[in-house]
């Protein structure tokens, strides 16, 4: 019937459209010359010229709202009908039918259909309008190469696929080759009912910020199998930047040579990483210290002398990590994380997006657009009773059954909200002009992010830690956060906020290619959530781990296995989501071999 | 004016604003009304109802836990983990410091490296935050004497250099 397009649906044409668009040739084509877009919306409307008053031909009224013009013959008509009459658009469409039943709605570029009395959409004629609300918000009006390219034949789309999952069993001389280039890890798991790689880990003094941000670590997949591959070797890589060949890199028990430590061949996060893998997926379960990664990172972080190595935030410790191994890495292949793509090292090979912001100005519509890459994003937790407006709108259809819980979820700040609130146009303050290169003064502007590539895996951070510059003003805040376990991120791509911004039409909006993989690029999974209790100097991180779709909680050493209710209702603090696509769900049954 | 000369005129004015005001309403209304069909038809608010179960799902699990019937199970003391082992308070493996080698108890591992690497203020000042209730299996952590607090209330601290963004709502 219709296809999906990028989440969208493109609707079949009524037979009255059809037939338009088969007896007219290149419809639409003069379209834009009539458009005029109201700044900084991009709200398009039809007028012949500029200050035109339009009005209905048979009858004059004024009232924009109502008027209708014909696509055949331009006449205008209004649709008001008073007294079961039928309207002047309606008698306009039966008199000269069957050439003259569509119009268009010239309040809103939209097309109307006389005979099936109902807004209808054609993809040409949404191409016009956006070709206009582009011309309009770049500079100089002309410089515009946005023309869209020939409609893919939805039947072309479905080229690249996600590919369906298989088990995979070794042939013979794949398996001669396992046979003779490697060996069983060392050690009987005594527990193969549990996943490889739950391990508790030991707090050594006040060090739950780090423990909880390495358990997420642990089990994020692309990092997870970035390690687990030897893609970063530690003995290798000592060895190349080691000039006394001690062998630094065994975290615990062993002795690290007789020298004062302090140069035990060069720190390297991504080492320490790699021997935390290893003994973390071996099969041992007692507790694990994670020291060497301590001493490591005070080291690294001491470095920055941008924080103290007392930070106890596991977001900025998080933060802090991840800086270390790119810093690491990025000396040997002098990369730099500037344009996002996540070429220099593998913590942002993982976790690094790019976001676009726009600042439009108000009153001419030029808009203003620059990318930056990002690594998590930190929402904030407002005070207000944050419910979405769709939210809003599923709890007064739900009121009517008079459900308890209705009221209940009214008031609950969700992820969800938060993101909106994050991509929603935002009017800057009067203080806060821009110079806008189109009027060349300064303009109050309208400020807009949007994410323009996501990440292989999410991290959402909230900020309940709130510091203000007296010390007496630091506070958390407790407030509850919704948290889905699925998350759909496509709303908040920059296609879908540029679509929405200019009226919901059928167009490849930016960064959408022209095939269907994009809806599965943006399905997530949740996989570990990092939580914190208690007050802001007295509190305690605990995080959460969704491994073959069963719950666990990481307390420092103790590992316990929780069910759902517990992480549903749990205070989330960082939240981390994969794309689906690298989410095994399909092994879920399975015990990891 | 005649009084109802002037009744005539503030009738028909009365008209008009009404009139205004229904050209006003209505237009508002078909607003609304044609951007929802568009959404609709378009297929673009697909995922109202999963949102909605999720919420529901939250809304359940939370009242399960306010439910004082329910066993806690999360919070208070664990008596064995899922490999069936238990763990003290303080961990008590026992490793050498990669600083100065001397043998020393996992839990104290951190204090020990502050003061060891001569970063420590704590090494001179007296720690005065240290965590109440000795019998808690929970560690708890202290942000430290008074100027690493304030330290932290210098407000979200970024690296500089930091070449990307936190993505947070700040012009």
């Amino acid at each position: 019937m219709s296809s999906k397009i990028n989440g969208q649906i493109s609707p079949q044409p009524c037979p009255h459209l059809a037939d338009f668009r088969t007896t007219s040739t290149k419809p639409f084509l003069s379209l834009h010359n009539c458009l005029r877009i109201k700044p900084p919306g991009g709200r398009a409307s039809l007028r012949g010229n500029p200050n035109e008053l339009p009005h209905c031909n048979t009858c004059g009224v004024h009232a924009p709202s109502r008027l209708y013009a014909c696509i055949s013959c331009s006449a205008v008509s209004c649709h008001s009908s008073a007294s079961g009459a039928p309207s002047h658009a309606a008698a306009h469409a039966a008199l000269l039918s069957p050439a003259h039943q569509i119009a268009i709605d010239i309040d809103r570029a939209e097309l109307f259909c006389c005979a099936c009395r109902d807004q209808v959409y054609d993809r040409d004629f949404d191409a016009a309008v956006v070709i206009a609300q582009t011309v309009a918000s770049t500079l100089g009006g002309g410089e515009s190469t946005v023309i869209p390219s020939p409609m893919p034949h939805p039947e072309n789309l479905r080229k690249r696929r996600r590919v369906d999952y298989r088990p995979v069993t070794p042939d013979l001389r794949e398996r001669a080759l396992i046979g003779s280039c490697s060996a069983p890890i060392d050690g009987d798991d005594s527990f193969p009912e549990f996943p490889r790689g739950l391990r508790g880990l030991n707090n050594l003094g006040n060090t739950c910020f780090m423990n909880s941000v390495l358990q997420a670590l642990f089990h994020t997949p692309p990092l997870r199998n970035y390690f687990l591959s030897d893609k970063h070797n530690r003995y290798f890589c000592q060895k190349n930047s080691n000039t006394d060949g001690d062998d630094s890199t065994i975290a615990t028990r062993k002795k690290s040579g007789g020298n004062n430590g302090k140069t035990n061949g060069p720190i390297c996060l991504a080492c320490d990483m790699d021997a935390m893998f290893s003994a973390v997926f071996s099969g041992d379960r007692l507790p694990y210290s994670p020291a060497k990664f301590l001493y490591s990172w005070w080291q690294h972080a001491a470095k920055s002398n941008l924080a103290s190595y007392e930070q106890q935030d596991a977001h900025e410790f998080f933060i802090s990590m991840l800086d270390g191994i790119h810093e690491k890495v990025d000396k040997d292949r002098h990369k730099t994380h500037s344009d996002g793509s996540g070429d220099c090292c593998i913590a942002h090979r993982v976790f690094s997006g790019i976001l676009r912001s726009d600042v439009m100005c108000m009153a001419c519509g030029f808009t203003s657009t620059t990318y930056d890459p990002c690594i998590d994003i930190s929402l904030d937790l407002e005070p207000n009773q944050g419910s979405s407006t769709k939210m809003a709108a599923a709890a007064s259809s739900h009121s009517g059954n008079g459900e308890a819980d209705s009221s209940q979820n009214h008031g609950i700040s969700t992820l969800t909200g938060c993101l909106d609130r994050f991509t929603r146009a935002e009017k800057l303050g009067s203080n806060q002009k821009f110079f806008c290169q189109q009027c060349q003064v300064k303009q109050e502007t309208l400020k807009q992010m949007s994410i323009r590539k996501l990440p292989l895996v999410s991290c959402f951070h909230i900020k309940r830690f709130e510091h203000s510059s007296t010390r007496k003003m630091s506070r958390k805040v407790d407030r509850y956060l919704q948290f889905p376990f699925s998350l759909d991120m496509s709303p908040y791509l920059s296609s879908s906020i540029l679509r929405r911004r200019f009226g919901n039409r059928i167009f490849p909006f930016e960064g959408e290619e022209p095939d269907a993989s994009n809806d599965l690029c943006s399905e997530f999974e949740l996989f570990a959530v990092v939580t914190h209790s208690g007050k802001l100097d007295a509190g305690h991180y605990v995080t959460y781990l969704r491994l073959s779709n069963q719950w666990y909680k990481c307390d420092d050493s103790w590992v316990t296995q929780v069910d759902e209710n517990i992480v549903r209702a749990a205070q989330g603090y960082m939240m981390f989501y994969v794309q689906k696509m690298l989410y095994y769900k399909a092994t879920t049954d399975k015990p990891v071999a | 004016m005649s009084v109802s000369e002037e009744e005539n005129l503030s009738s028909s004015q009365s008209q008009i604003s009404s009139h205004f005001f229904c050209d006003l309403l209505d237009s508002v209304i078909v607003d609304v009304a044609s951007e929802c069909h568009r959404i609709a038809k378009l297929g673009l608010d697909a995922n109202l109802d999963e949102e909605d179960e999720e919420l529901k799902l939250s809304a359940q699990a939370r009242a399960r836990l306010a439910d004082p019937s329910n066993s806690n199970e999360s919070n208070g003391k664990y008596v064995v983990d899922i490999f069936g082992q238990t763990h003290p308070t303080v961990a008590n493996e026992i490793f050498d410091c990669m600083n100065c080698n001397r043998s020393i108890v996992a839990g104290k591992f951190a204090p020990h490296l502050e003061k060891c690497m001569g970063k420590g203020r704590k090494a001179r000042l007296k720690v005065t935050r240290s965590s109440s209730g000795s019998g808690a299996q929970n560690r708890r952590y202290s942000r430290g004497n008074n100027s690493s607090a304030n330290r932290l209330a210098n407000g979200n601290l970024r690296f500089a250099g930091d070449k990307h963004s936190n993505g947070s709502s700040q012009p």
